[in-house]
């Protein structure tokens, strides 16, 4: 009768117990970094520093002002995760404006004095077609963080680096049909990804 | 120029008429997002996760802009001068407060007010004094009072109350009867007397 207790007792705090943080979607991400989760902080850094960095690089066009924007993003995503809202919707685009609004804070920067301040970042920090842009931009590079270790290097080779299947066997020291098959699987989970965000931000 | 690389190469030629689009949409964005920009060294690992109250000042430094931070240093080095040289001259040596390291506090809301905590060195009796710099709070009425938290998550440990209101900057002293690792952040509050809980946050860390 004790065990079955003990048992029943363990199997309500394993049910219990926080899933890690890796397994974490963003939104949940951010809402533990409101309670101030050092773990989950780490976990939505690495999966979106570079979509930052990018983005920041883009817009600033100097990497040291990158840098500095990008830094400045996180230091603001840890102080006011709390204004995250699940209800309004998952957590990338909430991210992402964020490092919008630190990114248009450089630029006023570069232009001051700034004759008249808005209260409020504005919602778009070019044209639109480079908002766009800058939002497809952020939605793939988010994706690629995703990617497993082993599929990522695959499609950088051949998108950005120029390499054909073969190369990038020869570079990787891999078998062809083990680049291919590879291939085609992070070109798929990497739709995947960008099917759920979608979804999630109709 | 790199060549842009050949989609059937990539995916061959057996897949499903919807996979195929799906995957070729996949691909276009690839080639539309252009290339993840290599990360300088100073992003690789994150430097804004704050372990402890101490490492709030250390981090909120490191958050400066490189390029500022030598003019940062060089302010900081002259005012420290200054500061010990007047303080010595003026004979309040004695009274001196030793800064270990400072922690900034930005307003929660449209309030225009702006903090710094000063943490000095912990005595023998395990209370941190504590130095309070507030700018732009206003004069409360009615009993009520700023009070100083210490805070983890939903945990807060009280650093004393204060009034605070006019012009110019409020200097007050407090202190810290706690361990200063158990919170990793700190607020002021509006505290009505005789109330009891945590009123609401005007500032933060």
């Amino acid at each position: 009768m004790e065990l079955a207790l003990d048992l029943r007792a363990q199997q309500t705090r394993r049910e219990h117990r926080p899933a890690p943080a890796e397994q974490c979607d963003d939104g949940e991400l951010l809402q533990r970094i409101a309670d101030g989760d050092r773990d989950a902080f780490d976990v939505l850094y690495r999966r979106f520093v570079r979509p930052v960095f990018a983005l920041a690089l883009r817009r600033l066009g100097d990497r040291g002002r990158a840098e500095d924007a990008t830094q400045e993003t996180f230091a603001s995503i840890w102080r006011s995760a709390g204004s995250y809202k699940p209800a309004r919707g998952p957590g990338a685009p909430w991210l992402y404006a964020v490092a919008r609004n630190a990114i248009v804070d450089r630029t006023r920067q570069r232009s001051e004095p700034p004759m008249e301040a808005p209260d409020e970042a504005s919602p778009n920090v070019g044209p639109p077609e480079e908002a766009e842009r800058s939002w497809l931009s952020w939605r793939v590079h988010r994706a690629l963080e995703e990617l497993p270790a082993h599929e990522r290097p695959l499609l950088e080779l051949a998108y950005w680096s120029g390499l054909s299947q073969s190369e990038i066997a020869d570079f990787l020291n891999i078998p062809l049909g083990t680049v291919k098959t590879r291939t085609r699987s992070a070109l798929a989970r990497l739709a995947d990804s960008l099917e759920e965000l979608d979804d999630a931000r109709a | 120029m790199t060549r842009e690389p050949d989609f059937h190469e990539l995916v061959g030629d057996d897949l499903s008429t919807e996979e195929e689009a799906r995957l070729r949409r996949a691909h276009d964005l690839l080639l539309a997002a252009g290339p993840v920009p290599e990360l300088p060294a100073g992003l690789e690992e994150p430097s804004t996760t704050r372990p402890s109250p101490e490492q709030l000042g250390q981090d909120a430094f490191q958050l400066l802009p490189r390029r500022r931070l030598g003019a940062a240093l060089a302010l900081a080095a002259a005012i420290a001068l200054f500061a010990f040289i007047g303080g010595y001259v003026a004979g309040f040596s004695r009274y001196g407060f030793s800064a270990q390291y400072s922690v900034p506090m930005h307003s929660t809301g449209k309030l225009a007010a702006s903090a710094k905590i000063q943490v000095g060195k912990l005595d023998s009796r395990g209370n941190y004094p504590l130095r309070l710099e507030v700018t732009g709070l206003p004069k409360l009425k009615n009993g009520a009072v700023y009070e100083l938290f210490l805070t983890r998550g939903k945990k807060v440990w009280s650093c004393g109350r204060f009034a605070a209101g006019g012009l110019g900057q409020v200097k007050v002293r407090l202190t810290a009867p706690y361990e200063l690792k158990q919170g990793d952040g700190w607020i002021v509050t509006k505290q009505v007397l005789n109330k009891p809980g945590v009123g609401p946050t005007l500032l933060t860390t």
